[in-house]
This record gives structure tokens, C-alpha cells and sequence, in this order.
């Protein structure tokens, strides 16, 4: 009797559970509050809504539990894994008790940001792509922050060139349009802005053969996904100076200049930022654009967000002869300088590693410092007018000369984070060269116009440590004798992590997530995962509790530079996982 | 010259004209069956997890095609970036025979034929193997799914394709092609060659 009393006791309770688990699951489904325009512009401090968290690019969080003296305390919530293999550049967002992860070949889930509990899964029908199109196929194999919230939906960008309206609640396609053509090579990257009822997003592809004189940032209206106005990167009509800038290569033989990482937006001025990427071919040699510095390739560019009109530009790196792209995280920082606000746009913009703080309403060059070793820039001027190493431009095939940094980065996707408790922006970095030789090469549909050989990316010389985040004390003007620097052998290979807790988080090709203290440095916490650390880790409170989620998986990034620190194997799996760790409760 | 039977002279004249198959000039192989074949057991176990068994990734880049070989032009250019920098999980790490062999793989899976002369890992060698020429991929058929757009019948080239570019390299570089395709703007002009 006893017996088929605990029996039955056991099943109910078995059954109690998993109906709770899913009523949960239910009713955070059901409950689920719409992403305000307001919450887009001023996000509550517990949610993380946008790749930074917050649209100015900040990669921020006010949140303050886990913190200098807590942090050695975090445990292993749990964790998940990836819904597919690939890159693993994946940034979970956080709102209303649903975490939202995208992966490669735009798989989303929404999950229980309590427990890890799947809510739902979306998986596109994606278009097909012959196996002959390398070049495109491994590109797209790396979505990054590919969903933006808005309202009661998810917007996601796909690598077949849509832009596709999920419901938030359960995940089912509401609307979609094919924003540009996937058989030329367009293929999104990474997501948009959603903001004032407009999506605005940055196609990718623009080095694929079929893509040639166009490469574009675009806006949608949210509701009916109409184009609203588009920019080119490499071809304007309107300014004159723009198009000399390419010499005699008509727009026909120009590609390149991808804004691969998601903009910023201030509304006080209604202006969005976005980082544009290298031209194509690399090499001028190749390229025909002789000295030209070849606009607005590795530019900021400050768009109105209304009209998509140029309000101004400013050129990182003129005359690209290296795939020294520079199309990276834009991010805006209000600076108090006595009784003045000043409005400046920072960034590590490309691969040389090279910090600017620029004027954000007009574009004025303000400062600049190196991070890593770089052999291309000689000096910028107090004008900006940034200065080459001309012995480094191939004149003749055969011709390979060792550059500083290499193709793989000094700095890459991996996001730079600005905390405003320290004023200071803190950057993952790799210190890396490689040699470099034009190619005369005949373009095949599907693949690069790069136009380049690249050799084994090598450590510069009387460099031993492959990986720095240096933190770089933010003004008007450069600070002497500020800031950190933070060398390790293995590179770095995710996003950064600011928080109020006082904390820098990230991780490296070994496996480490580390939690580095703001004002020194020092790490205070580590713990060694699985796999390369990816992606962009990121933090919610959810029921008093402050969660961080570190994303893991394939590194290409740390592939490439593996060389530099054999003792540190990587692994020859995946492993696309994310951990999610949170403090003991009291 | 005493006289030649008609036989034997057609065969003389159609050798001399290049057109007696299957006999390929000497310097197009240059690698052994052998090393082809333990090469591909040595790719599957180091690099197809990323590379894929068919040399098209995707979770590395493709191995297979004419861009690649274009691009690292010679067996040197890739077996020196290859030997130092992979497999990731011990990079350089493999031992010369092994690289080599892979490279033979490579080259096979491209289309370049076994011969005789085994590869080894002597730099001036392995800068002497023309990547395009060993290899016989044609360009890749844009072929697209049925329910697809048609794709574009020509591929957009660089400005510079199509003309004479300057160069230091040891060998001419082949003359390029008529283009079928829009091509880079230097190509076919003549640029300067560094002396």
C-alpha cells in the first residue's frame, strides 16, 4: 500500500513540475510586454535590448550585484547550447523574462531567461546557394547580432538578404521582404536599428563578384517594410569628391565598403552612425584606383535617420592597400568638461587598432592613440588627415611586404565596451601581422574580389602575448598616463562587458571567460569553459537576481593566430554553447 | 634522316603540336598518387571538420576552386601560410611529409594530375608550382536553385582584369583570357615591375 503510495505521490509530483515548467513558459509567452520606442531610446537597467544593450553602442550595463567583491562567487546557473555550428559571434538580448538568441543560419529561440527553458524556435527555409560559392557560404556563416525587438516582435535579418518580422510570443513570421538580391551576393551580416518605426540595417556581400558598385545602408518602415531611402557606400552622385576619390574605376568595378557592424543613433539630432568597411580589390595595384583614397570606404559616415542625407564623413584610413577594414562599433559618449557637454563618437574602427574620438555633430577629428603594434599609419594630423607608409603599397605583382596588423585584426567584430562610471572604453584586441601580395586573379560568381594573398598571421616582433584589452581614458582631448593595458598569451576572441559592478568581462581563445577589475586590470575572477569565449557576453536581473550570459564556440579569429601560442590548443570541435552564471542567493 | 614511315610521322607532327594526348608536359605533375591519397587520409583526420570533406567549408574557407588557387598562386604560398598556421588545435604542428601531402591532396582535389616526381617541401620548388597551371578547375558553373532568380550570366571582374599587370615573379604571368565578364580595371594594362 505504502508502496503505490510513494509511487503515485512521485508521478504527481513529476507531473506538478513539468506543468509549472510549462505554465512558465506559457505565461511568460502570454505576458510578454511590447518593446516601447521609449524603451528603445532609455532601456530599463535590468534588460539588456540591443547588441550593446543600449543604441549608442555602449555595451553598458548600470547593473551592480555582481560586482569587484562578488564576482569570485558566480556559479553555474546552466547552460545551453547553440542551435546550429559555425562562428560563433552570437549577442543574446534580454526583455520581460525572455532571452532571445540568434545563431547561424538565422536560428532564433526565445528562452526563459530563468532557466534556459526553450519558448520557442524559428527556423528559416533559407535560399539555396550552389557548394561552388565558397566565398558566400562561409561569410554567411557567421551571423552576429542579427535580431533587434520592437513592440511585440523580433526583427531579423537573414544572410538571403531579408528582413524578416517574428512575433515575439511564439516566433511565427508576421511579415518579411527581400530587401536585396541573394544570387548577386547580398547577405546580411549583422541586424538593424529599430527605432521611430524604422528599421534601419547594412547589407553585406559587397565583396562577393556579383555585388559590384553597390554597397548600402537602408531603412524600412517597421509596418509595412517599404524601403524608405538608402545610402551607397561606394558610389554617390552627389559628391563629386567622392567619386575622383576612385580615380578612373567606374562604379562597375568597385566593391567593398560593407558597414559590418550594427550603427548607433542619437535622437537628440536624429542621426545614425555606421561604420564602413574596406574597398575591393585590396590592393590599389589591382584595384586601378591608383592613389585614390577611394570613399567612403573605412569611413564614419552620419546619416539622418529620416532621409538617409549625408550630414558628414570622416576617413579612418584613406587609400586602403590591405584589407584593413574599418567598419567597427561607432560608439556615442556625452563627456562633461567643466560646465559643457561635449558629443563625441569613439571607436577602435578597424583592424590597425587605432582609437579616434571624433566630434559627433560635425565630424571634427579630435584625438587618436594606437593599441597594438601597426606599421600602415605614420601620423594623423591635428586636421585628421591620416598619413601613409607608402613603402607598404604594392607596385608590382610578387611584391609582400609584412603589415602591421594583420587581416584577421589588432581589433575585429569583437565590440569594444564604454563604461561611464570610469569614463574609460575598454577594447579586445590581438596583436598580429602578416604578409601581404596582390593577386591578378579572375573573379568566379559567388566568391571574393580581394584580390589578395595573405600569409600565416605571426606575432610583431618583440611582442610574446597575442592577446591586450587596453582601457583608454575618454575626453575631448588625449590623457596621458591613464587607463590599463592587460597582456596574455592566448588572443581575444569575444565582445567586452562594462558594468557598475566595476567589471570589464570577456574571454580568450583559451577557453577563459575573465572578469578584469575597471580601474586596474587586474582579473579578479576567471573560469575556463569549453570552448574560444564568443560573441558578446552580456547581463539582466531578472526576480532580484543578476544573471551573465558568456556565449562560447568556433573561433576563426583564434584559429588564425593559433600559431602564436602552440601550448594553448584549440579545440577541433565546436562546442557553439552559452553559460549563464549567476550569484548564490543569501 | 633516313625516311620516317607516314605513321610514324603523323605521330611525330601531332606530338610536336602539343595535340597527342594524354601526355602532359612534365612541370603540370608534380606530385605522386601516393602522396594524393595518404594526403586525403590526413586531410579528413586534420581539416575536413572545418574545411569539409569536399574542400567547400563552410565553417573554414573553401579549398577548392579557381579563386583559391589564383589567390595563393603558388604551391609556396599556400604550403607556407598552411604548414605554419593549421589545424588550429596544434598549428604547425603536423611535421613536412604530412603538409606535403595534403598539398598533393589539394592540388588533386583541384585537378592537378599525379605524376612520377614526388612533392617535397624545398621552398624554391614549391615556388615554382603555378597553382592555375598544375590545376584544371573551370570556373565554377552558376548553377541556382529552380526556384531562384536566374543569375547574372557574367561575373563582374576587377578594373585591372585583362591587362598586364608589373611583376617580379621569376615566370611571366599567363596571358590573361578574353573576359566573358566585367573585370577589374587594371586588368590587361601594363603596370610597373619592381626591378
Amino acid at each position: 500500500m505504502t508502496k503505490n503510495y510513494l509511487k503515485t505521490a512521485l508521478a504527481l509530483a513529476v507531473s506538478l513540475t513539468t506543468l509549472v515548467g510549462v505554465a512558465n513558459a506559457q505565461s511568460v509567452r502570454e505576458n510578454y510586454a511590447p518593446v516601447t520606442n521609449d524603451m528603445v531610446l532609455n532601456p530599463p537597467a535590468t534588460e539588456w535590448l540591443s547588441w550593446r544593450r543600449t543604441i549608442d553602442n555602449q555595451g553598458y550595463s548600470p547593473l551592480d550585484k555582481i560586482n569587484k567583491d562578488t564576482v569570485k562567487d558566480l556559479e553555474l546557473a546552466w547552460a545551453w547550447p547553440m542551435a546550429d555550428v559555425g562562428i560563433q559571434e552570437t549577442a543574446p538580448l534580454m526583455h520581460d523574462g525572455v532571452l532571445f538568441l540568434q545563431t547561424n543560419n538565422n536560428i532564433v529561440q526565445a528562452l526563459d531567461a530563468k532557466t534556459g527553458d526553450l519558448i520557442w524556435e524559428f527556423r528559416p527555409a533559407l535560399a539555396k546557394i550552389p557548394a561552388e560559392w565558397g566565398y558566400q557560404l562561409y561569410q554567411s556563416r557567421r551571423q552576429k547580432n542579427s535580431i533587434a525587438l520592437y513592440e511585440d516582435t523580433v526583427v531579423l535579418t537573414t544572410v538571403d538578404a531579408r528582413i524578416i518580422v517574428l512575433g515575439a510570443k511564439d516566433g511565427k513570421v508576421l511579415r518579411e521582404v527581400q530587401a536585396f538580391d541573394v544570387n548577386k551576393g547580398y547577405s546580411y551580416t549583422v541586424g538593424p536599428i529599430v527605432v521611430n518605426n524604422t528599421i534601419i540595417s547594412a547589407i553585406s556581400g559587397c565583396s562577393i563578384s556579383g555585388t559590384a558598385g553597390g554597397c548600402y545602408i537602408v531603412a524600412h518602415d517597421f509596418e509595412t517594410l517599404e524601403e524608405k531611402w538608402r545610402f551607397n557606400t561606394i558610389d554617390d552622385p552627389n559628391n563629386p569628391e567622392q567619386q575622383a576619390s576612385w580615380g578612373d574605376v567606374p562604379p562597375e568595378n568597385r566593391w567593398g565598403g560593407t558597414p559590418w557592424a550594427t550603427g548607433s543613433y542619437d535622437p537628440e539630432t536624429n542621426t545614425t552612425y555606421w561604420g564602413v568597411g574596406m574597398p575591393a580589390p585590396y590592393a590599389e595595384l589591382i584595384r586601378g584606383s591608383e592613389d585614390g583614397n577611394v570613399l567612403y570606404t573605412n569611413s564614419t559616415l552620419a546619416l539622418d535617420a529620416t532621409t538617409g542625407e549625408l550630414k558628414w564623413y570622416y576617413q579612418h584610413l584613406p587609400r586602403d592597400n590591405w584589407d584593413l577594414d574599418s567598419p567597427f562599433e561607432r560608439v556615442l559618449v556625452d563627456v562633461k568638461e567643466g560646465d559643457e557637454t561635449k558629443k563625441l563618437l569613439i571607436s577602435v574602427p578597424g583592424k590597425n587598432g587605432i582609437f579616434f574620438a571624433l566630434d559627433r555633430e560635425t565630424g571634427k577629428y579630435l584625438w587618436s592613440q594606437e593599441t597594438v603594434v601597426q606599421n600602415v599609419v605614420t601620423s594623423i594630423d591635428e586636421s585628421g588627415k591620416v598619413n601613409l607608409n607608402e613603402e607598404l603599397i604594392m607596385t608590382a605583382l610578387g611584391e609582400s611586404p609584412l603589415v602591421c596588423t594583420s587581416v584577421s585584426g589588432g581589433k575585429l567584430w569583437q565590440a569594444g565596451a564604454y563604461s561611464p562610471k570610469t569614463q574609460q572604453f575598454y577594447v579586445p584586441l590581438t596583436e598580429a601581422c602578416n604578409t601581404v601580395e596582390a593577386t591578378q586573379s579572375e573573379f568566379t560568381a559567388g566568391n571574393a574580389t580581394g584580390a589578395m594573398k595573405f600569409g600565416p598571421r605571426v606575432l610583431p616582433e618583440g611582442i610574446t602575448e597575442a592577446g591586450l584589452v587596453d582601457a583608454i581614458k575618454v575626453g575631448t582631448t588625449k590623457s596621458e598616463g591613464e587607463g590599463w593595458k592587460a597582456r596574455q598569451r592566448a588572443s581575444m576572441t569575444s565582445s567586452l562587458l562594462a558594468t557598475a559592478g566595476g567589471l570589464v568581462i570577456g574571454g580568450d581563445a583559451g577557453r577563459y571567460v575573465k572578469a578584469w577589475d575597471d580601474t586596474t586590470g587586474e582579473v579578479l575572477w576567471q573560469q575556463r569553459l569549453n570552448a574560444p569565449i564568443g560573441g558578446s557576453p552580456m547581463t539582466y536581473e531578472l526576480d532580484g537576481e543578476q544573471y551573465l550570459v558568456v556565449p562560447t564556440g568556433f573561433s576563426a579569429a583564434a584559429g588564425s593566430i593559433a600559431a602564436a601560442f602552440p601550448e594553448i590548443p584549440l579545440p577541433s570541435g565546436t562546442g557553439n554553447s552559452i553559460f549563464v552564471f549567476k550569484l548564490p542567493k543569501q | 634522316m633516313s625516311h620516317t614511315s607516314p605513321r610514324v610521322a603523323v605521330c611525330m607532327a601531332l606530338a610536336m603540336s602539343g595535340l597527342l594526348l594524354p601526355t602532359l608536359p612534365a612541370q603540370a605533375q608534380v606530385f605522386t598518387q601516393a602522396q594524393a591519397e595518404a594526403g586525403q587520409k590526413q586531410y579528413d583526420g586534420q581539416c575536413a571538420m572545418c574545411h569539409g570533406a569536399e574542400l567547400l567549408g563552410p565553417d573554414a574557407p573553401a579549398l577548392v576552386g579557381r579563386e583559391v588557387m589564383d589567390n595563393f598562386s603558388t604551391g609556396a604560398g599556400l604550403y607556407e601560410y598552411f604548414s605554419v598556421a593549421m589545424p588550429p588545435q596544434a598549428p604547425g604542428q603536423l611535421g613536412s611529409e604530412t603538409y606535403v601531402n595534403i598539398l598533393a591532396y589539394i592540388l588533386q582535389r583541384n585537378g592537378a594530375q599525379p605524376g612520377d616526381t614526388p612533392l617535397d617541401a624545398d621552398p624554391d620548388k614549391l615556388a615554382a608550382i603555378n597553382l592555375t597551371e598544375v590545376t584544371s578547375v573551370a570556373a565554377p558553373v552558376e548553377t541556382a536553385a529552380a526556384e531562384t532568380e536566374a543569375a547574372p550570366s557574367a561575373v563582374p571582374q576587377a578594373f585591372t582584369w585583362g591587362k598586364k599587370l608589373p611583376s617580379i615573379l621569376p615566370e611571366a604571368t599567363p596571358e590573361p583570357a578574353a573576359p566573358a565578364v566585367p573585370q577589374a580595371f587594371t586588368w590587361g594594362k601594363t603596370l610597373p615591375t619592381k626591378s
